[in-house]
């Protein structure tokens, strides 16, 4: 651990954003989508940048995680505390339904086989009027139900505040995962999937459990980023769920380095907050991010990680616990 | 005692039968050569054993049970290995990785390494390195360890590559052209290397396109041509078979090459 106190020094200063942050809540609002971001750009690291399965389909199951909670908690007055948990359960089982038949195919198929899948999620939740209230959207989402702590009392979600400590909780646990997996075996098969299938399954490895489990995982998490969205953000709409922003989430993580553990992190961080500082360029800053993306797929194709040596060292995924 | 038993085998592709009606069986603790020339179905043979095609007609039975129709890794875990023509390695991970994945394998939970390491976790994991160690130190790679496979030499390769088939710990291992892309004078230590994991007890089909290496090392010579087998026995029968010397080697060759 050579980089204990960076670590120390990082979580204090999130811990702290609140505070430099103030009331200004344009600069929350930014903060948190960038949080949201990372989740987002988190599930499709794993399941694009470590299995190397191009999924097209995670923007939907962002959806599907962000109206079941969100109808639960406005139509059938369910507690969050409910809603979540069926959310993640709803998300899971829609992703092995897909995942099942769609992991026979390989390649390009795969990611024209969830290209159908993420749009049909999105018909769905444009057409399906009376439990999605179609294109109007659902209006009028709470936020989580409090938490009671001891000594403190109760925590209401319904500040910026806590809401950013509520979504930093649920970024870090994700990051974990994530990191957590790349250091295991399992992410090491995972890996090997994404370089060499017949080789890997030769081994003895059932890839196609492998894949199936890794999708449905990143795909729960996706649902997790979608109800926390949903009841941060307070409205949804069914675009929320298109494939436009898995293509976001999926160039997040190309130009931060796909599969690598740091990658979304930096990724959305950048092109969340660099945006921002564009606005006196008005609808030129759109030609800018087209620029980096074009020059980071052409002259860096392992992203910023890629500049950094051995930053995932190989060690690293072998390393006892 | 036989260990593998193919019958009758036969594999079409469209109008072109690749292999046609080949029966032989392989001797446990044996190593059993295969030879012919290019296109003859040596590595469409294999492919059929190892699951990646499937046979149009005939069996294979390994150690007693038929492994037709069985997914290529469920065959490995049955307890076969495989090594591939071109020299196949995780070229992006280390050597070390490359071997400790193949003796991992699944016995890892995906969500328990996650989210619970528990105490048979951590067991396993150190029996995995262990057996990684040791993998490691019969293909003496054990200096190599941390380099990335795709940056080491082609025999290094080659013998990583059989470290992984290894690792998985097969009763039949089938070796496809491990000499292959290797300059003459290195072919000796993977000679060296596959009598040794012989005389550790595995059994070894291997197909080989260097006549000295494979007189050498085989107690029993299987000789294919266009996907029919037109010879088998030891060495010294295979080298005297005149179909042998005229369908396969060819006079000139054979001569050229002392035989």
């Amino acid at each position: 651990m050579r980089y204990k106190y960076l670590w120390v020094l990082i979580f204090i200063f999130l811990l702290f954003i609140p505070f430099l942050v103030g009331n200004n809540k344009y600069y929350f609002h930014i903060i948190i989508m960038t949080l949201i971001w990372i989740m987002i750009a988190i599930s499709i690291n794993i399941v694009t940048g470590i299995a190397g399965l191009l999924s097209i389909a995670h923007g939907g199951f962002f959806g599907i995680g962000a109206y079941t909670s969100a109808i639960l908690v406005t139509q059938h007055g369910v507690s969050t505390y409910i809603s979540f948990p069926v959310s993640m359960f709803i998300t899971g089982a829609c992703s092995l339904v897909i995942g099942y038949p769609v992991l026979k195919l390989k390649g390009h198929y795969f990611a024209i086989g969830t290209l159908i899948y993420g749009i049909i999620i999105t018909l769905i939740l444009e057409k399906w009027e009376s439990l999605t209230k179609g294109p109007y959207g659902i209006i009028g989402i709470p936020p989580e139900d409090s938490f009671p702590l001891p000594f403190i009392g109760k925590i209401n979600f319904d500040s910026l505040a806590n809401q950013y400590y509520l979504i930093l909780i649920f970024t870090i646990a994700f990051y974990s995962i994530m990191s957590r997996l790349l250091k295991s075996p399992n992410g090491l098969i995972l890996l090997s999937i994404r370089e060499r299938e017949e080789l890997t399954e030769s081994l003895g490895i059932d890839i196609r459990k492998n894949k199936l489990i890794c999708f449905i995982v990143s795909s729960v998490m996706m649902g997790i980023a979608g109800a926390l969205y949903a009841h941060y953000i307070g409205y949804l709409s069914p675009e929320d769920s298109s494939i436009f922003m898995q293509f976001q989430g999926v160039i997040f993580c190309v130009i931060g380095g796909l599969g690598t553990l740091w990658g979304p992190i930096i990724g959305s961080v950048i092109l969340n907050i660099i945006p921002e500082f564009l606005h006196f360029f008005k609808e030129y800053r759109l030609v800018f991010l087209g620029v980096l993306l074009i020059s980071f797929v052409t002259f860096f194709p392992h992203g910023i990680m890629g500049l950094v040596p051995k930053s995932l060292s190989p060690k690293d995924i072998l390393r006892r616990e | 005692m036989e260990i593998l038993r193919v019958t009758e085998l036969t594999k079409s592709f469209g109008g072109l039968t690749a292999i046609e009606k080949l029966s032989f069986g392989v001797e446990k603790g044996n190593i059993f050569g295969i030879i012919g020339p290019n296109g003859s179905g040596k590595t469409t043979l294999f492919n059929l054993i190892h699951g990646f095609y499937r046979p149009t007609r005939g069996t294979i039975v390994f150690q007693g049970k038929t492994i037709v129709g069985k997914k290529i890794h469920e065959i490995a875990d049955s307890g076969i290995g495989r090594t591939f023509q071109t020299t196949t390695v995780f070229q992006e991970r280390t050597v070390y990785e490359n071997v400790f994945l193949a003796s991992a394998g699944e016995s890892f939970h995906f969500l328990s390494s996650i989210f619970w390491r528990s105490n048979k976790y951590q067991q396993t994991f150190l029996n995995s390195l262990e057996n990684t160690d040791r993998i490691l130190k019969l293909i003496e790679l054990a200096s190599l360890r941390d380099e990335l496979a795709g940056n080491i030499s082609q025999e290094a390769q080659k013998r990583v590559a059989i470290g992984m088939a290894l690792a998985t710990e097969p009763e039949l291992l089938l070796l496809d052209e491990p000499t292959g892309g290797i300059p003459i004078e290195e072919t000796e230590e993977i000679v060296n290397l596959i009598r040794k994991i012989r005389n550790l007890g595995t059994t070894i089909c291997l197909i080989e396109h260097k006549m000295k290496v494979v007189m050498n090392l085989a107690e029993r010579i299987l000789v294919l041509n266009y996907g029919r087998k037109i010879a088998e026995g030891d060495p010294k029968e295979i080298r005297n078979n005149q179909e042998v010397i005229k369908a396969y080697l060819g006079e000139d060759y054979a001569i050229a090459e002392g035989y």
